[in-house]
């Protein structure tokens, strides 16, 4: 069916816009103050504001809005900064589902030779990383085994000193493994690769926004706490105010947001379903994490 | 390469600053003295430079190379470390962004004007005094004590400009302060800084207007692909 309007019918325009007409015939009724007329715009400045402020500051300490925006600007560019190409060629969800049977296999073995064995394995993965990011995955991995040893220490004066060692190394391989994944797969593509191990698509459009809108919030706080801090030239009296004023408009920001993104959607023929196009498609370098993958299987029945 | 002058009025003063996102080179030597009372504008294509280039002379992101003096005083990350020093800068140098939506935090307009006094420290008679000269000179007075979220882009403009001006800083950086404005706030929003810069005030206003430009500017620079242009 083709929808035609008929857009010349003149009694089809309602009262307001015929109005609008009207004054668009005559700008000085639309508009009564018109740029031209700008020298009939009186503005008196206060005297205050014509003499030079002698401000002095009463302390050096550094606001709560510069270390806000410090921390939220790092979290940020954690989550922006993993380039799109050039680490991983393989399927992301390929990765993925490496990591959790490795992990699933390290964590069922009651051979530590197997942990050993993989967490060699990391190292060698670790070895080929660019050594900027070699922190953001050994210091992670690190302070959650050294949380697990502390929390299992008790085990060693119980007599059962191995366990400590067992689950601590188990724990830093965990943590290792979705670091090194974390930091060299996009996020959109980890999402994406989630449809792989059969993920269904609502869930992954829902992460995936979740993500954008991350970021989205988090550059409009970077700004309000930018605003805050250019104007925060004193002791603030009530910062709990001010961090209060932030979330809020944060919030109201991001509903107003999330209505525009449904209607937007809506506007594209949106009806509650989401479907992604995309198949997968078996590529060479998707042979890499399958082999991994089959000897860690073929280790850990040998092993047991 | 020969650089600008620099006489006793000159209030801000760049020499050969170079800045870089990541590997996208934003600003290319660029040398600019600023003199007091001076009405500049700052004119070029989108993503020429003019916002990175405010947010430099904001302090708020630092060039890996050239230096940025302000009123004589070297500024970089190591003096703006020093909380105080960061405190006198910003006080001196107001800004007003391109989205004012971003800059307005406080639940009523009247709270949004008077935040920069009280941090000031100034007696709570003066922020009142301050508050009630801005309503009055900016013609938001009716709109005092509702929430700035949900006023017009228009009536935004002009808090956001109150509230920057409620310090009363000696250079005022306003980034496109005639986008998305309609004739009417367009009108009231050039009158007033016409009167502004009357008044002797320092104005750095990066526009893509041609009308501001002509009505405002003492001197106009023109930017492409991070350098300053002789038009």
């Amino acid at each position: 069916m083709t929808y035609a309007p008929n857009l010349t019918d003149r009694e089809s325009v309602t009262p307001n816009t015929a109005k609008r007409d009207q004054a668009d015939s005559n700008p000085t009724a639309q508009n009564p103050v018109r740029p031209e007329s700008l020298d009939s715009v009186e503005v008196r400045l206060p005297a205050w504001l014509l003499e030079e402020t002698a401000y002095t500051p009463d302390t050096g300490r550094e606001g709560f809005a510069t270390r806000s925006l410090a921390s939220l600007l790092g979290v940020l560019r954690n989550i922006r900064r993993v380039p799109d190409r050039g680490r991983t060629r393989a399927n992301a969800g390929l990765w993925l589902l490496l990591c959790l049977t490795l992990i699933l296999l390290a964590s069922l073995s009651r051979n530590m030779l197997l942990t050993y064995i993989f967490l060699a394995a990391l190292l060698v993965r670790l070895c080929l990383l660019p050594g900027r990011l070699l922190p953001k995955v050994v210091l992670p991995a690190l302070t959650a085994g050294a949380l697990s040893a502390l929390i299992l220490l008790p085990a060693v004066f119980l007599g059962h000193p191995t366990t400590l060692l067992s689950v601590t190394l188990k724990v830093i391989l965990s943590a290792g493994l979705l670091n090194t994944l974390a930091v060299t797969t996009p996020w959109h593509r980890l999402t994406k690769g989630l449809r792989f191990l059969f993920v269904p698509d609502m869930v992954i459009f829902i992460l995936d926004m979740t993500l954008i809108y991350i970021v989205l919030l988090g550059d409009i706080c970077t700004d309000l706490l930018t605003a805050v801090r250019l104007r925060s030239v004193g002791r603030s009296r009530e910062p709990q105010k001010t961090f209060g004023g932030i979330l809020g408009v944060t919030f109201l920001k991001s509903s107003e947001m999330a209505r525009e993104t449904l209607e937007a959607m809506t506007c594209r023929g949106f009806d509650g379903t989401y479907r992604r196009g995309e198949r997968f498609h078996f590529r060479k370098w998707d042979c890499l994490p399958l082999l991994v993958m089959a000897g860690a299987i073929l280790l850990f029945i040998f092993l047991g | 390469m020969t650089h600008p002058t620099h006489t006793q009025d000159t209030i801000m003063s760049l020499r050969d600053i170079c800045f870089a996102y990541d590997t996208t080179v934003s600003l290319r030597h660029i040398d600019l003295d600023i003199r007091k009372g001076e009405c500049v504008t700052l004119e070029g294509d989108n993503g020429c430079g003019k916002t990175t280039l405010l947010k430099v002379l904001n302090g708020l992101i630092f060039p890996q190379q050239g230096e940025y003096r302000f009123c004589g005083q070297m500024i970089n990350a190591a003096y703006l470390k020093d909380g105080k020093a960061a405190r006198v800068f910003h006080q001196a140098v107001g800004y007003v962004f391109q989205d004012t939506a971003v800059q307005l935090f406080s639940g009523s307009v009247r709270d949004e004007i008077a935040f920069g006094p009280r941090e000031m420290g100034l007696p709570e008679a003066k922020v009142q005094q301050r508050t009630a000269d801005m309503l009055a000179l900016l013609d938001i007075e009716h709109l005092a004590d509702r929430a700035p979220y949900h006023l017009s882009g228009g009536e935004k403009k002009k808090v956001a400009l109150a509230a920057v001006l409620s310090l009363n800083p000696q250079v005022l950086v306003l980034d496109e302060p005639m986008a998305a404005l309609d004739r009417k706030s367009r009108a009231f929003l050039m009158a007033f800084l016409k009167n502004l810069k009357t008044s002797g005030k320092t104005l750095l206003i990066a526009t893509h207007d041609e009308a501001v430009a002509t009505e405002l500017a003492d001197r106009r620079i023109f930017m492409e692909e991070g350098q300053i242009v002789t038009p």
